[in-house]
């Protein structure tokens, strides 16, 4: 048989740095079977084909690393959320050149130059691409232009880093870019769904409700018109649906990961902005965290015992699994 | 079902495999149109393993080596049972109508033959 020693000199210490990104239980468990069979596939194989084989092992190590594969809850969660938390991103870039119409003309007529416009249509004409390729189900297509338009929010963050307030009143817009890419690109391909009726009404369902959400209010707008309570509210009740991944409960906690990815950073900001500074803001933030944290705990252990039946009743397949 | 996992379930079918072999056989069985790599085929097993699809049939020292085998469990050949059984009506259905459709293309191209349907239309 043929040995992860054979073939060009680089190899071997290629393959090493890739499982070297799995978790030592991992490697420990299967690292052998996995150096045996890439050096099968790979013993004929070009330096192309080698580099993407090291490529594809070294991608799956890290993601078995950061719990991100398919087996995992993590990875499950996330594949769930992807959906939900595109078409909301999607619906709050496009929701203003729906509802305001004006504002968006005022922006493009600001000046004559070719870099406004391009500047003013990236982000919408992005968000319209990815909707696109997320209904067709094209997720790879899709993780490249979440990406991009994650990058484009981080730009925009960076080009106006201008103290707190202004800092966190342009992330309100920006940062759920950036969180919906990071979903997106940390949701594992095999799970995200196939383009159908259900999968695309999920999108489009996302999409009009992050419109709706972010017309109605008007959180980039400096005058709030939705009091404190509903900003505690729109990030308390997220957290406490993404708890529920604690149980294994896919569905709830990946409902609660894209409303965190929409509403969080509107929220955190507003929160604060609200509390006029962080010194009022700690002594109940710091109690919220610490009750917050309680019923992780708390979600945690009375979800064990089902878990752990779960387990049992698999026949203890799959222990290796992170 | 997804596209992969069919694949890989189908490969596990008539015999249990080991690594190799399975990107061997899901290359054949698509015609060379799928090529797992490593990363990926141990990504799926990984996820067939949690869900109870697929288990470790035996581990066995070749050649100095250990090679794991993968099996289909009793819920993986109800799995692919339903999935090949929904997969085959969609097909017949499809053939069906594709061969109503050449039926009637047929009968509008053959000499002095008048469509079979469509009659109503002047």
């Amino acid at each position: 048989m043929t040995t992860p020693t054979i073939g060009a000199p680089w190899l071997s210490p290629a393959l090493r740095a890739a499982l070297q990104l799995y978790p030592a239980h991992y490697r420990r468990e299967r690292g052998e079977e996995l150096a045996e069979v890439f050096a099968e596939t790979t013993a004929q194989a070009g330096r192309s084909a080698v580099a993407r084989e090291v490529l594809d092992l070294a991608l799956y190590g890290l993601l078995v690393r950061l719990g991100l594969t398919g087996g995992s809850v993590l990875g499950r969660v996330l594949a769930a959320a992807a959906p939900m938390a595109v078409g909301a991103v999607v619906g709050t870039v496009l929701a203003p050149w729906v509802a305001d119409a004006d504002r968006v003309a005022w922006k493009l007529t600001w000046d004559d130059s070719l870099s406004t416009y391009v500047g003013i249509m990236a982000e919408p004409a992005t968000a319209m691409l990815l909707l696109v390729a997320a209904l067709l189900g094209r997720w790879t297509a899709g993780r490249g232009l979440s990406l991009a338009l994650g990058a484009m929010g981080l730009l925009e963050l960076g080009r106006e880093l201008h103290g707190v307030w202004w800092s966190g009143y342009i992330g309100v817009a920006t940062l759920p870019l950036v969180l919906c890419a990071l979903v997106l690109a940390g949701a594992p391909s095999d799970l995200l769904p196939r383009a159908g009726w259900r999968a695309g009404g999920l999108v489009l369902a996302s999409t009009v409700a992050g419109g709706l959400l972010a017309t109605g209010q008007h959180w980039d707008d400096t005058t709030f018109p939705v009091d404190q309570g509903w900003f505690v509210a729109m990030l308390v009740v997220p957290v406490l649906l993404a708890f529920t991944a604690l149980r294994s409960r896919v569905v709830p906690a990946a409902l609660g990961v894209a409303l965190l990815a929409l509403t969080g950073p509107a929220s955190l900001f507003n929160i604060w902005r609200e509390s006029r500074g962080i010194s009022n803001l700690l002594p109940t933030a710091a109690l919220a965290v610490v009750l917050l944290a309680l019923t992780a705990v708390a979600v945690r252990r009375v979800g064990r015992g089902g878990v752990e039946r779960a387990g049992a009743e698999r026949g203890g397949v799959g222990r290796s699994l992170v | 079902m997804q596209e992969p996992t069919l694949l890989l379930l189908t490969a596990l079918a008539d015999a249990p495999r080991h690594g190799y072999a399975l990107i061997q056989e899901v290359a054949a069985i698509s015609g060379g149109r799928v090529t797992m790599r490593t990363g990926t085929l141990y990504g799926a097993l990984d996820r067939l393993l949690g869900q109870g699809l697929i288990e470790v049939a035996a581990e066995e020292v070749v050649d100095g080596r250990a090679r794991r085998t993968y099996a289909l469990t009793d819920a993986g050949r109800g799995a692919l049972a339903a999935e090949a059984e929904r997969l085959l009506a969609v097909a017949s259905e499809a053939e069906r109508r594709l061969s109503r459709v050449r039926s009637m293309l047929a009968g509008k191209t053959g000499p002095n033959k008048r469509p079979a349907t469509g009659g109503g239309l002047s």
